[in-house]
């Protein structure tokens, strides 16, 4: 078994252009041949054999939000494409995963989860895994 | 729930679409609503409506060819897609996911506004 103990810190994603609007996560296992493309990005790859991806695609734009809580927009005109915080634990058995534990917290969420980090810490060990002690012998 | 499909699988949705030749095990973690499978084993025929998935895992022995928006191709051999996480930009929320593929019965998703709710 292969003990994956990832940490993702969550911090506000300046905004760029027009891009994903969604936080999303995932992964694929190919063992075989596997042949793509990539219509929107014009990519594609050849896979013969075995191939592992773990991924995520993080937004880079947001329509015009309200402010986070009471933070004031940025001299430069720049805003938040979104505030996130996961804790995920991927465990592996062979070629396929054999659990998937993820806490997450997201915008105000998130950002008030942030602030209260020095107040609070054991109810945030209790929710987010990977601020608890790693034991040894686990991979981090 | 868990669908098992011998043979051939559609998969019609936009943001999903593609069709399996040979085996394939799907766990779906989605929205309960009055038009999504109630949780459970499907078999052969089972139609999986409504919301999308909050989060997926499908393993595929045999042919796969996927028809989406970011991905067009096709597999030969065995594969395993795992969707984790699909969480609007601007959303606020705290969520834990607890995905355990070999029992079903244990995965679940708890979704709360707040830290103290989950705990």
């Amino acid at each position: 078994m292969q003990l994956k103990r990832l940490v993702v810190a969550a911090v506000p994603l300046a905004v760029a252009a027009c891009e994903p609007s969604q936080l999303i996560m995932g992964a694929r296992t190919v063992i075989g041949i596997n042949a793509q493309v990539n219509p929107e990005q014009t990519t594609g790859s050849l896979v013969i054999g075995y191939d592992r991806n773990f991924a995520a695609i993080v937004p880079r734009s947001a329509d015009p939000p309200p402010p986070l809580l009471d933070d004031p927009p940025s001299a430069s005109g720049a805003r938040d494409a979104m505030a996130a915080l996961v804790c995920s634990d991927l465990k592996v058995q062979g070629i396929t995963i054999r659990s998937y534990t993820e806490s997450m917290a997201t915008g105000d969420a998130a950002v008030r989860f942030a602030r209260n980090l020095g107040n609070d810490r054991a109810a945030i060990r209790d929710f987010f895994s990977c601020f608890r002690a790693v034991p040894a012998g686990d991979g981090s | 729930m868990v669908t098992h499909v011998p043979g051939v699988a559609l998969r019609s949705s936009a943001e999903d679409a593609g069709l399996s030749i040979g085996y394939t095990r799907t766990l779906t973690i989605a929205p309960l609503g009055a038009d999504a499978p109630a949780p459970g084993r499907y078999g052969p025929g089972a139609v999986l409506s409504g919301a999308p998935p909050l989060a997926q895992l499908r393993r595929i022995i045999g042919f796969d060819l996927a028809l989406n928006p970011g991905r067009v191709g096709v597999m030969l051999g065995f594969s395993e897609d795992a969707l984790l996480a699909r969480v609007p930009a601007r959303a606020s929320m705290v969520r834990r996911l607890v995905l355990v593929p070999g029992q079903p019965a244990e995965s679940r998703l708890t979704i709360c506004r707040e830290v103290e709710e989950c705990n």
